[in-house]
């Protein structure tokens, strides 16, 4: 038994208020010398039941008001449907709400969120105008979302909420005030995570009678596959909880293009070097989208540039304009994808923007990358032919001289390099290539697994010197090495002169993608003559994939995962014994393409989620103990500038850490940092040197699906749940009507004719005093 | 305070100075008077001739009878007597009642009341006081000095004990064989069956009785309220009860008993009035010798 106001529940103790009375009537009485005792004795004798039986009732009908007043002033909760009517007990409302940006979806009038906002506040009119008690809550997806991302079940409902457990008053116009003043966030969010985090409160609740109201534009995204969501009603539903789902989403009016994905290709990512950005528009509306014209725009933060941080202007950087691209056509549902090609001259972290033309839905018509360019990219190669000529041929490829410049720096070393190189020597280097050796050290193996479990890159190369044997026993390690297949044995194969059919093939692979494009195969010339021989199982141990085959279609070239870094193994060598292919022209091209791709493993991503934390981190330079980010602007305004301190650690590392949070200090900045686009992270030397670090923060491209789950189709996948459907026009169109008669009103009336019975029963129980009527002689 | 003026207020005095209460039956007195006497004497209403013994007066000879049928027949006349009354105060216990004025003080105006009528009309008056047995008594005098012999004993008395109408009855008739009229003021509370068996032996030794039920306000209309504890007067009994759920039980069984005391009293002839100590005595008496003569006449 819970009462709403637990500290009156002292009041039960007035019960013995009725009985004290009860018995001090007992005892006081007056004393009246009698004559006529026969006539009173008999009386006594034929109504001593009747007179008993009123004594009896008359205590129990004061106890019994006495109960049922401190009863209805403390507010008895319970979940039992009469106690409604005493007005204890409470039904608490839970509305969650969903703000993921779909709710944004431009209509000609107004938003999904906003019917959302009007469904609620019908829905508290209609409350309050209720019989009982009535609690509500009322939660964003969003915030339910960050809440579950905390620690302490109690505190993230509590963080949470925008109203919590908030009594609905008679005029609850102002009880919305603060929820009128918010819109959605750039998240793809889902119910059920609200769901989940009000679940356990409503399973605590048994006291009290639960409403959840689902406010959705029940897109196909979250409804689509309901089974989680479908679990998580009935568990509710089991609860005695009554589901709404409340629908504020329309059918879909206009164009909505998404720009799905914009990643920098895996190559080299160095100044001067044209820089390839990959770009996919998907057309989500139904019809065909014709002229897409795609802005893109490089936003060049040059190190040592002399930027400084300018709120007013969109990027501290300099944007440039880049060729816009446009597209012709775009079919309904068709995702196509455009490079773009970008060059930042100097060293630094550059973004690209890309960005389409304003449709229904806005958020996902923009996205950002950043691309951490360097100066060079350093090629460590480790050459085990005598002549260095494995070196000689990776150094003419990546490092062609005269203008032609690659980003590629290739620094040539012995083997035993590796064995007395420290593990922070080998990290400098972006990748690493083992050209024809033919034995490494244990430690030299271990230095190099860790290199590429680090996220580093790695690149074998066979040749005269391969030791098979050493291969099998130190490299392939049970698959957990530098190769991630046993080697078999080495294949030797006939030189055809004059063939037509090429012995190479590239296979589906990023490093020689631009050359399964071409026409006519640039494999016509490249013979293979030995080939170290692996056989791919159909369940490898580890991310096996071919990058090309050789004759007969054995693996040519592999590309297998190592931790975080990855292992290009070109079962071939460039010696003559073994392939023409240091003079073939496709060398080039794997070379760069393949270091390239190995050394794109350690960069930091290119993008980042909404809502990740923004987080700078400078190594070996002694920084200012404050830092600024500047957040990109919203709808409306500038950027906004935060003011964060630099945490400086022993080791001379300046770091900077923003999140988002539900505390108490952090609260303010929850809808800023969920804002898609350019951060900006400026620290200042301690001569005065800005740096700056760019985060890209990209909103969840399947949100941008705006197709809906229609509500044949609802019942359908949610058949055996029970619920209610609402359309928001329906709810936002409730008013309190006040004319209800309330069953409380009928309950005091009904206290009120307990209180009059009681009161003729005690006079007639001779409990109350009358005007002097009785003259009689008796003496108290 | 004399108990002249304690039992005879002026006022009261003043309105019973002019009634007269006449003997509805044949009582026997000494003196010639206003009532009839069981005696035959000189007188001038005849009654009846009656056959001639030895012994009787020769002047009661009817002569002119003897001369017509030779036969010897006395004459007998009427005798006007004068009233004999008893005025018999019931001083038990229960007759205490009342706050200020009891029933007893209230009985013993209306005894006083009585007994100056009788003798302003020249008849003879006593008075007896008692409870369980007769506590004081008075004898049968017509001075009118005699009615302070009166008051004196009903001021001396005090009420106390149980009533026992038949013992005393018994009693009262051994002291006055003479018939007269006995006047008896009771709440006839305690002892019903006594009082009633001790009114019909009055009447069957040719008494002519009045009975003045005396009963308070509070016996007859039941006012009380609050908790109260009942004790009885004439008996150890108590009750703690709440008056008001027993009220109407109590009037009922009032009702019956008075019902039953009428008809014992309409069945033995004798005047029955119910007196409320708040009404006025002299309206009482008013009352009474009105019905009497308007009896008398019939």
């Amino acid at each position: 038994m819970q009462f709403l106001f637990q500290p009156l529940t002292w009041g039960f103790l007035l019960v013995g208020v009725p009985i004290l009375v009860h018995l001090i009537n007992m005892l006081r009485h007056r004393r009246q010398q009698w004559a006529a005792m026969d006539f009173l004795l008999e009386s006594y004798r034929r109504n001593r039941r009747w007179v008993m039986l009123k004594q009896w009732l008359l205590l129990l009908a004061r106890i019994l008001v006495m109960l049922l007043l401190v009863a209805m002033l403390a507010q008895w909760v319970s979940s039992a449907q009469w106690l409604s009517w005493f007005g204890g007990q409470t039904t608490h409302h839970y509305i969650l709400l969903d703000d993921s940006y779909s709710m944004r979806e431009r209509d000609q009038t107004d938003t999904p969120y906003q019917r959302g906002l009007q469904a609620v506040a019908g829905l508290v009119r209609s409350i309050s105008a209720r019989p009982g008690q009535h609690q509500v809550t009322v939660m964003r997806l969003s915030r339910a979302t960050l809440a579950l991302q905390a620690e302490g079940q109690a505190a993230r409902v509590d963080a949470a909420a925008d109203l919590l457990g908030q009594s609905v008053p008679r005029q609850p116009e102002r009880l919305l005030d603060r929820l009128k003043a918010t819109g959605p966030v750039s998240l793809q969010l889902a119910p059920t995570e609200g769901l989940e985090l009000l679940g356990p409160m409503i399973e605590r609740a048994t006291e009290q009678r639960s409403e959840v109201y689902l406010v959705t534009d029940v897109r196909r995204n979250e409804f689509g596959q309901p089974e989680t969501l479908k679990n998580q009603l009935q568990s509710m539903a089991a609860a005695n909880a009554r589901i709404h789902l409340v629908d504020c989403g329309r059918e879909m009016a206009g164009r909505n293009l998404s720009v799905v994905s914009l990643e920098p290709e895996q190559e080299v990512w160095a100044a001067g070097v044209p820089l390839m950005v990959r770009v996919q528009v998907r057309n989500r509306s139904l019809q065909t989208a014709s002229n897409v014209v795609l802005r893109v725009r490089a936003i060049s933060y040059p190190r040592g540039g002399g930027l400084s941080p300018d709120p007013t202007r969109p990027y501290s950087g300099d944007a440039q304009d880049l060729p816009p691209v446009v597209i012709e056509n775009i079919q309904p549902g068709e995702t196509v994808a455009r490079l773009v090609q970008v060059v930042f001259p100097l060293p630094g972290t550059h973004a690209v923007e890309a960005a389409l033309p304003e449709d229904v839905l806005a958020d996902d018509n923009r996205r950002w990358c950043t691309v951490a360019v360097k100066d060079m990219q350093r090629v460590l190669a480790i050459d085990g032919a005598a002549d260095q000529a494995n070196a000689f041929f990776l150094e003419k490829a990546l490092q062609p001289g005269g203008n032609l410049k690659t980003g590629m720096q290739v620094e040539t070393r012995d083997v035993g390099f590796l064995r007395d190189a420290a593990p922070e020597v080998l990290a400098q280097y972006d990748a690493i290539a083992l050209l024809d050796v033919p034995r490494l050290d244990p430690q030299a193996i271990d230095k190099l697994i860790d290199y590429c479990r680090g996220g580093g890159g790695l690149l074998t190369l066979a040749g005269p010197a391969t030791n098979v044997e050493q291969i099998n026993q130190q490299w392939y390690r049970d698959g957990e090495g530098l190769f991630p297949l046993p080697v078999v044995g080495v294949d030797q194969f006939d030189t055809p002169i004059g063939s037509e059919q090429p012995q190479v093939q590239a296979a589906e692979h990023t490093i020689l993608a631009p050359l399964r494009r071409l026409e006519t195969s640039p494999f016509l010339l490249l013979q293979i003559r030995k080939l170290l021989r692996v056989e791919i199982p159909e369940a490898p141990q580890r991310d096996v994939q071919l990058v090309a085959v050789g004759p007969g279609g054995r693996p040519l070239v592999i590309d297998s995962a190592l931790g975080a870094g990855r292992v290009v193994n070109i079962l071939t060598g460039l010696h003559p014994q073994w392939s023409n292919w240091a003079q073939d022209p496709t060398f080039v091209v794997l070379m760069l393409r393949s270091l390239g791709y190995l050394s794109s493993f350690r960069r930091a991503p290119t993008g980042y989620p909404v809502g990740a934390p923004i987080e700078m981190v400078v190594a070996g330079t002694s920084a200012l103990p404050e830092a600024e980010v500047l957040v990109p602007a919203g709808e409306q305004g500038a950027r906004l500038r935060i003011q964060r301190p630099v945490q400086i650690d022993d080791d001379s590392t300046a770091s900077v850490r923003l999140e988002v949070g539900l505390a108490p200090e952090q609260r303010d900045l929850v809808e800023p940092l969920l804002r898609p686009g350019l951060f900006e992270v400026w620290m200042l030397t301690a001569q005065g040197e800005p740096l700056v670090e760019c985060l890209a923060h990209n909103p969840s491209a399947a949100e941008g699906d705006l197709s809906r789950v229609e509500r044949a189709e609802l019942e359908r996948k949610l058949a055996g749940v029970d619920y209610r459907f609402h359309t928001a026009e329906s709810l936002a169109g409730t008013t309190a009507t006040g004319d209800e008669t309330s069953p409380s009103a009928l309950v005091m009336a009904l206290l009120g004719m307990l209180l009059l019975g009681e009161q003729v029963l005690a006079y007639s129980a001779s409990f109350h005093p009358v005007s002097a009527t009785s003259g009689q002689g008796g003496k108290r | 305070m004399p108990a002249s003026n304690k039992y005879l207020p002026p006022e009261a005095v003043k309105r019973v100075q002019r009634l007269e209460l006449k003997a509805r039956q044949i009582v026997e007195g000494f003196l010639s008077g206003s009532h009839r006497s069981p005696y035959f004497g000189q007188s001038v209403e005849f009654v009846q001739h009656r056959q001639y013994v030895p012994g009787d007066d020769v002047r009661h000879i009817d002569w002119k009878v003897w001369a017509r049928q030779d036969r010897l027949v006395v004459k007998q006349y009427e005798e006007d007597t004068n009233l004999r009354c008893t005025l018999m105060i019931d001083s038990s216990a229960s007759m205490s009642y009342g706050r200020g004025e009891s029933k007893f003080d209230y009985a013993c105006t209306l005894a006083a009341c009585l007994g100056l009528l009788v003798l302003r009309q020249q008849d003879a008056v006593g008075s007896v006081l008692f409870d369980n047995r007769i506590r004081s008594r008075v004898p049968l005098r017509t001075s009118q000095r005699h009615l302070q012999d009166i008051l004196v004993s009903l001021e001396n008395a005090k009420p106390a004990d149980k009533t026992d109408l038949d013992a005393v009855f018994r009693e009262v008739m051994q002291i006055f064989p003479r018939r007269g009229l006995m006047v008896l003021i009771s709440d006839l509370l305690g002892a019903e069956a006594s009082s009633l068996r001790g009114i019909a032996a009055l009447r069957q030794a040719g008494h002519d009785v009045i009975v003045l039920h005396v009963l308070h306000d509070d016996e007859l209309d039941f006012p009380f309220a609050d908790p109260t504890r009942f004790e009885g007067l004439e008996s150890p009994e108590h009750l703690t009860c709440n008056p008001r759920a027993l009220r109407e039980g109590y009037l009922q069984a009032v009702d019956r008993f008075l019902t039953r005391v009428r008809r014992s009293c309409a069945s033995a002839k004798c005047d029955y009035v119910l007196v409320r100590t708040s009404d006025a005595p002299d309206a009482v008496l008013s009352k009474l010798v009105s019905e009497r003569m308007h009896a008398n006449r019939r």
